[in-house]
């Protein structure tokens, strides 16, 4: 059956991660892999994300798959050397001097392969199955049907995208934003130039984008035609909040259980697929897993989203003593009101807010940017329980 | 140092040739059809034999469009004839690179990726795959002076315009249809401008959206410093008209 496989900016997000239903979780430290504005691990943080993962029976990767820069190569071994003392499960790497270096030392490290180096055809994938990869990441430009043929080869495992930001251009072969401003993807810097605003030349008036950016990638539509062809699941998102990790987890870990099941039907997709929407700020497609690529696809810029803002805060601690529990705030809630509890272990329910106060005092709005709040605690609450406007 | 020079236009049934750069070259670096991200100006494998009897000078295939499992199908058709053809091949994909396992023509490939092959490391992992010959990613001189050091002789572009961004995804036609207003050339070079820069980027959309700088990249000093070290010079003129550009690279160096 299938892995779902989420991300994990930091070490709080690994925790969510793990919690709300990766069966594996996916990293980056301080250097090396390619979201280089994300907070990443240090080596200490990764240590401390893979004994946590590793005490709910999940797996730690650990992405290293910036493209090597001259004379750096020694330095990046060094580094995976003391990942495998850390007992990471496994490296995400572009890189073949990794791959081979790997090999040649005996490292106890699973080697996936990174989506920059866009495998996309089983003569590349046996290429590196020969060279010991044990899974390949698929280049976001497979659809449908070549995922499942690729599956029936039987190489080597797959990875697929299912949710989550898409590059536009080949990943790897991207230099857009470095040549804009000097941030190259290659090196974990993308500004997102795709993202950015382009007119024709031949458009003076500057009337009409041009578009380049892609819109991100949703694929609960049609996770079940892929369950039994992939090993794993990604969702792309090491730079978004510990929420959107829950949330998303919860989605798809419950589709693949009832995929499991027998009982993913369309009324269960309807209500997966609203419960996405409600979280998403930005604009989704289903893109080449929908087997073509067509205008729906792109980004329309003259289209603006709202800002969702339902994410209110999650329990730091709980203290049984004085019946106190502290929420760190994301989004402003009121003493008094009633809102949502989105618990990790049992099906969602509501909660008033009561006695609400900051260090010092009593306050009436929760609204200081991420301050830890302290309220009654009137039921069982746990840590890192997510806290949900209730509409 | 071989200086090697992109076939784009000329006329094969006549004697006369239009684009002067052909007679200068040492070699001819041909974008083959349905394989090339160089789409303007991609030729069918079984004309390639005609561009070496008219010029008389090396042949390289250019296969750097990376495959698709579609691209494998029509490849099945193909590959044989271009593994066991006489000329040599310019790759990106390593698919490529276990069909020439495969075949047994590791010899006659050579590796070139615009942005993934930036380090001593990297090359000296190519050849201990048996690829000998490597073209150097988009690089400042400093790090390709220090890998042609160690590693030379090697290829680089010398006369480019780098590509930025390269999209299966046929962007012109999904914009197009979001907005028929735009004033789109099909089949032909267009150009964009980031609303807030001054710089043209140039795309060209045939089977896939490929997207350059317009900003040439030329340093004749460090060629002609470094050249004992260079295998393949490429000129790569396709945004240019240039006809005489390796004549005058020639009497430069």
């Amino acid at each position: 059956m299938s892995k779902l496989l989420l991300p994990a900016g930091n070490l709080l997000k690994l925790k969510f991660a793990v919690l709300y239903g990766g069966d594996e979780v996916y990293l980056g430290g301080k250097n090396f892999s390619l979201r280089n504005k994300a907070d990443n691990f240090t080596l200490d943080e990764i240590e401390e994300g893979v004994k946590f993962a590793h005490s709910y029976n999940k797996k730690v990767y650990v992405t290293v798959n910036v493209v090597i820069k001259n004379n750096l190569g020694n330095q990046i071994v060094d580094y995976l050397r003391e990942l495998e003392k850390r007992n990471v499960d496994g490296v995400i790497v572009s890189s073949l001097f990794l791959i081979q270096k790997i090999k040649e030392l005996g490292l106890k490290l699973e080697v996936h392969l990174s989506t920059q180096v866009s495998c996309m055809n089983k003569e590349a994938m046996k290429f590196f199955a020969s060279l010991g990869v044990k899974r390949i990441v698929l280049a976001r430009e497979c659809t449908l049907d070549n995922i499942i043929s690729l599956s029936k080869e039987n190489i080597c495992d797959i990875e697929v995208f299912i949710h989550g930001g898409m590059c536009s251009s080949i990943s790897g072969r991207c230099s857009l934003s470095d040549h804009l401003c000097l941030r190259g993807a290659n090196d974990g810097l993308c500004a997102h130039s795709c993202r950015w605003k382009y007119y024709l030349s031949n458009d003076i008036d500057k009337k009409d984008p041009f578009v380049l950016g892609v819109k991100d990638l949703m694929g609960i539509e049609i996770i079940d035609k892929l369950a039994s062809y992939c090993q794993s699941f990604k969702v792309e998102g090491r730079m978004k909040s510990e929420y959107y990790v829950a949330k998303i987890g919860l989605i798809y870990s419950k589709a693949l259980r009832l995929i499991k099941e027998n009982k993913y039907d369309e009324n269960s997709k309807k209500e997966l697929l609203k419960a996405l929407l409600e979280i998403e700020n930005r604009p989704l497609s289903l893109g080449y897993l929908k087997n073509n690529f067509t205008s729906d696809d792109i980004i329309d810029l003259r289209v603006s989203r709202d800002v969702n803002h339902s994410y209110l805060g999650y329990i730091d601690e709980v203290d049984q003593v004085s019946k106190t529990i502290k929420i760190v705030r994301k989004n402003d809630f009121k003493n008094n009101e009633i809102v949502r509890v989105i618990p990790y272990d049992r099906e969602p329910f509501l909660i008033k807010i009561e006695n609400l106060r900051d260090e010092d005092s009593p306050v009436n709005v929760a609204s200081k940017t991420e301050k830890p709040y302290y309220v009654n605690l009137n039921t069982v609450l746990k840590p890192l329980y997510i806290l949900e406007k209730y509409e | 140092m071989e200086i090697l020079y992109y076939f784009k236009y000329d006329d094969l049934r006549s004697k006369e040739v239009k684009d002067s750069n052909l007679l200068y070259c040492d070699g001819i670096i041909v974008p083959i059809k349905y394989l090339t991200d160089k789409e303007k100006y991609q030729i069918d494998f079984e004309l390639v034999y005609k561009i070496e009897k008219k010029f008389n000078k090396d042949i390289y295939l250019l296969l750097d469009k990376m495959v698709l499992s579609k691209d494998e199908v029509y490849l099945t058709l193909v590959i044989a004839s271009l593994m066991k053809s006489k000329y040599k091949i310019i790759f990106s994909d390593f698919y490529y690179l276990n069909k020439a396992r495969e075949y047994n023509c590791l010899d006659k490939m050579i590796y070139f990726s615009p942005t993934l092959l930036r380090s001593k490391e990297e090359v000296s992992t190519l050849f201990s795959f048996k690829i000998d010959n490597v073209i150097l990613s988009y690089l400042d001189e400093i790090t390709m002076e220090d890998i042609l050091s160690s590693y030379g002789p090697l290829g680089i572009l010398g006369y480019y315009y780098p590509q930025l961004f390269v999209s299966k995804r046929k962007l012109s036609k999904a914009n197009l249809e979001l907005n028929p207003s735009l004033n789109i050339n099909h089949f032909d070079f267009n150009s964009l401008k980031e609303e807030s820069r001054e710089e043209e980027l140039i795309y060209y959309e045939d089977d896939q959206f490929a997207l350059y700088s317009s900003k040439l990249v030329f340093n004749l000093p460090f060629i002609k410093e470094n050249q004992d070290k260079i295998k393949y010079l490429i000129i790569d003129s396709y945004l240019d008209d240039d006809k005489d550009i390796v004549k005058k690279i020639k009497e430069g160096l």
